[in-house]
């Protein structure tokens, strides 16, 4: 996220007892014991059907009943509606415009986090869902039919998510360049593109039913829900349920184009990541050789920096798929393409961990801003306090630079070990002989390690 | 050439690669030696 560049500048320097690379000596080691630790103990398949348990009827008609999903749904649209006011009508300064915390700081990293522990909690706020529903419901009520829909092309799954996902990185990292220099987005920009989101979103709707929409094409659905299905509750007829952790994530990928998703996830924190630190000097390069050839800068550097965005989807993609026909080596193997869709979910906590890994700090310094000075102020224009906060500031003194060095290398390590445990248990559905399936995981074992020892050698260049 | 300021920045990049290659190198041997193993029985089993 890259409108808040002081947030890194203000931490004070990293003291570590050794150096950074032997964190990520550390983290493999804690990975290969992990999986000889599964490949002992863990025998038959523990998240795949895995039990639930259905809570009362009272709170499941108190969560998700019509008043709840009113109300949820009337929240949601406010804020989306507030929020691109003041991207259109506030400040331009980025930092004191609440526009840009609040959609690319709270929303787009609050809710993964929350939903990976507490289940897909952004669904009943979706605005576009909640008017899309109220839409149909009119027009139920007056025409006396249910809207007709279009049937969703089965082939085209979740690929507009995918690519959705990453335009919505590219608008906040890649778009924000002026006269050749990273400036960051602008909250006019920012209140433009969720307008211009909004309308696609509800034609889309429209066209294809609300539902059918939100569980294939809508980004923030598919994205946020995606997360949600690593948490512990979930609803299914109307009840309310609690379930074993990361179980329902088994059967998130059986949808064409989420391992797209949950890759371009990935792929785009690592950009985010890499492009201030390990990318920096071949980004420069490119850059540089483009406006050499009399290219416009601002062209320019967009140009580079989708290039080098491509690139590491591209190359994120390439390890999964170099770990998918690993397995595809192992006697009794199912297809590649049943192997490429039946192990996307496992990435869905390094997915997770990279974003934690990468946005943690920032996450804690600008809620501060966000619960304190933009609520207070949330056009940035100087002339409003309504709570009287407006003059507070954010305590960057609250994370050392070492406590968010070691939350970054906890949440790699924790994520790439669950990684493990949901690809250890799919493979004991596909190798029921679980020599067979712990020969299969040596590739996906060396999948995890690349991708914590990356993490970590961005996380270290940029901190460095 | 490379300017000697940039050598610890690679060298730094191989740090971090190197467990990666040292679990694809121990798995390309253990899939080898499987493989020997297997076609070695292979010709006293029928």
């Amino acid at each position: 996220m890259s409108f808040l560049p002081l947030a890194h500048a203000l931490v004070s320097r990293q003291d570590l007892p050794v150096p950074a690379w032997l964190f990520a000596w550390g983290a493999s080691i804690v990975l290969i014991v992990s999986f000889f630790a599964l490949a002992a103990g863990w025998r038959t398949p523990r998240f795949e059907q895995a039990p639930t348990r259905s809570l009362g009827a009272g709170l499941s008609r108190a969560l998700l009943g019509l008043p709840a999903q009113i109300v949820c749904g009337a929240i949601g649209v406010f804020l989306l509606g507030f929020a691109i006011y003041a991207g259109l009508e506030g400040t331009e300064a980025p930092d004191r415009n609440f526009a840009l915390t609040f959609l690319f700081v709270t929303c787009w990293l609050g809710f993964p986090v929350f939903s990976a522990i507490f289940g897909d909690i952004f669904r009943p706020f979706n605005p576009w869902r909640a008017v899309g529903r109220a839409v149909g419901a009119g027009f139920e009520a007056i025409a006396g039919q249910r809207p007709a829909h279009l049937a969703y092309p089965e082939r085209l799954g979740r690929w507009p998510a995918a690519v959705g996902l990453l335009a919505v990185v590219w608008l906040e990292v890649v778009y924000g360049a002026s006269g050749g220099v990273a400036v960051g987005l602008d909250p006019h920009a920012a209140g433009v593109a969720a307008l211009v989101y909004s309308a696609y979103t509800l034609a889309m709707m429209a066209v294809f039913g609300v539902e059918e929409w939100c569980e294939r094409g809508e980004v923030f659905s598919v994205y946020f829900g995606m997360f949600g299905r690593l948490g512990i509750f979930g609803s299914r007829d109307g009840r309310l349920e609690r379930r074993r952790p990361f179980a329902a994530a088994t059967t998130w990928a059986t949808i064409p184009g989420s391992a797209a998703v949950v890759i371009a996830s990935i792929a785009s924190t690592s950009y985010d990541g890499a492009s201030e630190g390990a990318f920096k000097d071949g980004i420069e390069g490119v850059f540089e050789w483009l406006a050499d050839t009399g290219m416009n800068l601002t062209t320019a550097l967009r140009l580079t920096d989708t290039i080098f965005m491509a690139l590491c989807f591209a190359g994120v993609g390439l390890v999964y798929l170099l770990g998918v026909r690993g397995m595809r080596t192992v006697p009794g193997a199912p297809s590649l393409a049943k192997l490429r869709v039946g192990f996307a979910h496992s990435l869905i906590p390094i997915a997770l961990a990279y974003l934690v890994a990468h946005y943690f700090s920032l996450f804690v310094f600008q809620e501060q801003a966000q619960f304190g000075y933009l609520l207070s102020d949330p056009l940035g224009t100087g002339t409003t306090d309504l709570f009287g906060t407006a003059a507070s500031g954010i305590d960057f003194r609250v994370l050392s630079a070492n406590a968010i060095w070691y939350v970054q290398v906890g949440a790699l390590v924790t994520g790439h070990v669950i990684g493990l445990m949901l690809a250890h248990d799919r493979a004991l559905v596909y190798w029921p002989e679980y020599r067979r399936a712990t020969a299969s995981q040596y590739w996906m074992l060396a999948v995890m390690v690349a991708f914590t020892c990356f993490g970590l050698y961005l996380l270290s260049v940029s901190n460095g | 050439m490379l300017p000697l300021a940039h050598a610890g920045h690679y060298a730094l990049w191989i740090l971090y690669v190197l467990p990666v290659l040292i679990v694809v190198g121990a798995i390309v041997r253990s899939a080898l030696a499987q493989r020997r193993d297997h076609e070695s029985e292979e010709p006293g089993a029928g």
